[in-house]
């Protein structure tokens, strides 16, 4: 899997928006401390998702959706199909 | 107390569902999650901050009045934030019962003596300011 930015050609960093379930108490002083943080979404399902819905991933450098492409060795694979098919025939 | 959970009395201890940012990246191995940073900024636990301080404040600025009516179980419920004992969502801030307030006149009526030191002060104030220049 390879996640690059179409915009800038950055492939290291992206920024991803979770949501999660923060528990939190109030002190004696009005402050607030927080308790607990629990992931509410499943980060494999954000990646696998990422421009068929809409785009969540960003690039950290330039701000740009992001590209992923989850299996980078396709293309090579077919085309290495397609020569073997022009080898056999 | 700035919260009550209408359920349990709980007003200590709530949850709340935010958004956070994370940095992915990926590598021969896998990928990485990890808090984003931006120079020495943790650019995640600012968010969940903000966030968390942001959706408590807007509860106690609306004072109840964004809370929605459940015609199935009839009663009122937070949107934002629920009790982190019971699971309700009965949360409201508590109603406090106001000061005995007295009309604007009168009030002022009351306070006449203290506003007139005061104008007096600031009055002595600025005619005892350096003199910079005179013609």
């Amino acid at each position: 899997m390879k996640i690059i930015c179409p915009s800038c050609g950055n492939h290291r960093k992206f920024l991803i928006p979770l949501w999660v379930r923060c528990t939190f108490k109030f002190n004696e002083d009005g402050t607030i401390s927080i308790l607990h943080v629990k992931q509410l979404e499943s980060l494999e399902d954000k990646i696998t998702d990422q421009g068929k819905t809409s785009f969540t991933i960003t690039c950290k450098e330039c701000g740009a959706d992001a590209e992923v492409i989850l299996n980078e060795y396709e293309e090579l694979e077919t085309q290495k199909r397609q020569n073997m098919a022009l080898e056999d025939l | 107390m700035k919260l009550i959970c209408v359920h349990c009395g709980n007003y200590t201890y709530f949850e709340v569902d935010i958004e956070t940012v994370k940095e992915i990246s990926t590598n021969a191995e896998g990928i990485i999650v990890k808090n984003a940073f931006f120079a020495d900024l943790d650019y995640t636990e600012e968010t969940l901050r903000e966030n968390l301080n942001d959706i408590v404040e807007y509860v106690l600025k609306q004072n109840g009045s964004d809370m929605l009516y459940d015609p199935e179980t009839e009663t009122y419920y937070n949107r934002h934030i629920r009790c982190a004992r019971c699971g309700s969502k009965k949360v409201t801030p508590p109603i406090i019962k106001k000061h005995c307030q007295l009309p604007l006149e009168e009030e002022i009526q009351k306070h006449r003596e203290e506003f007139n030191l005061l104008r007096k002060e600031r009055k002595d104030h600025e005619n005892n300011l350096p003199i910079l220049w005179q013609p």
